[in-house]
């Protein structure tokens, strides 16, 4: 862990950062939010923000049945994370295998895997995963089934390409001679090798869903309404834009600054695997004889 | 006098790039064969067949589009009838790679994982083929670094490829081929990308080794001079046939083929007068293909005679080698 602290510079800071207070607000949510986010207060409802003329009951203030917005945006960060994490797994997961096999075996399945991945990328993702959701209905799980099913080409270009790259150097040809099995140079050779830039393209991709699953639930296709989310409440603030500012500036402000964090955490790692810039693979400076 | 046994017993081997009428002969009848402790070279410029023939011995030809046409590869296990790797399965080749044979490359610069600390890469054939546990594996590659002349092989186990130096790599490949102590090591111009100094290392260290291990070396190269430094017998290969074989003594002060003779003349030695030039084989070499009958060497040779079209007989001279040419005196 200590190299990683060692080449932290501001951005990748600032991200880890963003990306650990998400972190904590998503498992703490209950000892965190000052109040439930589901109870309804309807006395106290549109009440503003606590440095906006409001009360210090409702820090940043109440929606149209009285809910506390502060409650709400944190409890909204385990929809926002769960969501992100499941599928950019999941995505990464199918992805990275059909581009394994695609580029290491080449032939037929490479032009199987090759040639899904230009249909689904012919598909514009938003039309993709609104088809989606109307077939089968508004659920958490299936925001994630559609992100695995049209993103996981992201990660199938790459590692197909980079398997090309790889299947040619000699190391690999060496492991094949040295006897071991191709399962055995799949997981333990080509994979490792393409774990950087992998993992570059899943930091950024967990930014894009937070995005997607935000327009999905303001469009009323994403979680259902009883769940608090940060797209969710950015819906239901929208009718109230004009005499509420803070309905929809708070957590518009908290789908950014997590995106924004992901995508830090994203460019300081594809810098640190970049041999130009980085140092987590240094390149040939080793000294020759 | 019976002959000893062959380990390693390539019978008219015959590869093939291409399929059907367009099928372009890379490989056209080689045979040779390996004797128990001993070192065969294959010497010949590049695209003569020498590491295709390496390849087809490990059965890593590039399938397609390069495939084995005809011809046996004859292993000696030790145990019953030889092996013909020719036509071995998939399951017996990969059982057979790494633990009975072995290949050493030619970059050490990327024959090794860049991700993996070389002890972890030398272990890896051991918990595979030896079923060793990982900390035993790792106790052995570090006594491997160690024989390979790695020094304080302890901490270089755990060094990563970028950490060591041209020289220190192809130690550590040899130690990765070395690790099941195989029967055959076939080394694919194994010095070629190293320092000359560095190169006298490797070799030094090459022949100790067979010494220690008893084993057979197959070793490809296009440098007369490792040649008579480290082999037994020298095949010469001449687009993808043999056109001389014999003890290396033979081969190299009596080369009985104007391609021998050829290669040997191109040497610089140092006691050759200043102002002699060197005498470069003329042309470049043809591609595959293009020359199908008669002596292939025709088209480069300062001796082509009329009779060079036909199919040239191999003779073998009073010397011991054998070679493929019309000019060539019978030894009786």
């Amino acid at each position: 862990m200590s190299w990683i602290l060692r080449r932290l510079d501001a951005k990748g800071i600032l991200g880890f950062a963003i990306l650990a207070v998400v972190v904590l607000c998503a498992v703490a949510a209950p000892w965190l939010s000052p109040l439930d986010p589901n109870a309804q207060d309807l006395a106290s409802a549109i009440a503003p923000p606590a440095f906006g003329g409001g009360t210090a009951e409702h820090w940043l203030g109440t929606d149209r049945l009285g809910q506390d917005v502060l409650s709400r945006i944190i409890y909204g960060s385990r929809v926002s994370l769960v969501t992100a994490l499941a599928a950019v797994a999941g995505s990464a997961l199918v992805g990275t295998v059909l581009g394994m096999i695609a580029g290491y075996f080449g032939g037929f399945a490479a032009t199987v895997v090759m040639r899904l991945v230009d249909i689904v990328l012919a598909v514009p993702f938003i039309l993709l995963a609104l088809v989606f959701m109307t077939v089968f209905g508004p659920s958490l799980l299936n925001v994630i089934i559609a992100f695995i099913a049209a993103r996981w080409t992201q990660y199938t270009r790459i590692a197909y390409g980079l398997v090309l790259e790889l299947r040619e150097r000699e190391f690999i040809q060496a492991c094949v001679a040295a006897g071991l099995t191709t399962t055995d140079i799949l997981l333990r050779h080509v994979l490792v090798n393409l774990a950087g830039p992998l993992l570059v393209v899943a930091t950024l991709e967990l930014g894009f869903v937070i995005l997607i699953e935000s327009g999905l639930s303001f469009l009323g296709l994403g979680t259902p309404p009883e769940v608090p989310s940060w797209g969710g409440m950015l819906q239901e603030g929208r009718a109230l834009i004009n005499v509420a500012w803070w309905l929809t500036t708070f957590p518009g402000l908290a789908i950014m600054l997590t995106v924004v964090g992901f995508n830090f955490i994203g460019d300081w790692m594809r810098d640190q695997f970049d041999p130009r810039t980085g140092s987590v693979r240094p390149t040939e400076i080793g000294s020759r004889d | 006098m019976a002959a000893e046994r062959a380990l390693l017993d390539v019978q008219d081997l015959r590869v093939s790039f291409g399929e059907g009428p367009r099928a372009r002969p890379a490989l056209d009848g080689v045979s040779f064969s390996v004797r128990p402790g001993k070192t065969l070279a294959i010497v010949g410029e590049s695209g003569c067949g020498k590491s295709l023939t390496a390849l087809s011995i490990m059965r890593l030809l590039p399938t397609p589009p390069a495939r084995i046409t005809g011809g046996r590869i004859l292993f000696d296990r030790g145990d019953g009838p030889a092996l013909d790797l020719a036509s071995a399965d998939r399951r017996t080749m990969r059982r057979l790679r790494g633990k009975d044979i072995a290949m050493i490359f030619q970059e050490p610069m990327t024959a090794l994982d860049p991700v993996y600390p070389i002890g972890d890469q030398i272990g890896e054939v051991l918990v595979e083929h030896e079923g060793l546990s990982r900390k035993d594996a790792l106790a052995r590659a570090v006594e491997l670094l160690r024989l390979v002349g790695v020094p304080s092989p302890e901490e270089r186990a755990r060094q990563y490829p970028h950490e060591f130096s041209g020289g220190m790599r192809q130690r550590a490949v040899i130690a990765i081929a070395l690790a099941c102590e195989p029967a055959l090591l076939i080394a694919d111009e194994p010095t070629t990308a190293l320092d000359v100094t560095v190169q006298a290392q490797v070799l030094r260290l090459m022949r100790d080794i067979q010494q220690r291990f008893a084993s057979s070396i197959l070793f490809i190269t296009h440098d007369m001079g490792v040649v008579g430094q480290m082999a037994d017998e020298v095949v010469v290969m001449y687009l993808g046939q043999v056109v001389e074989e014999g003890p290396v003594s033979a081969v190299l002060s009596r080369p009985a083929h104007p391609y021998s003779q050829g290669l040997i003349a191109s040497i610089p030695t140092l006691d050759m007068p200043r102002d002699r030039v060197l005498q470069p084989i003329s042309g470049m070499v043809p591609p595959i293909g293009s020359i199908t009958t008669g002596c292939r060497f025709r088209t480069r040779c300062p001796h082509a005679m009329e009779i060079c079209r036909r199919d040239p007989p191999k003779v073998t001279t009073p010397a011991g080698n054998s070679a493929s040419c019309w000019l060539v005196e019978e030894s009786t």
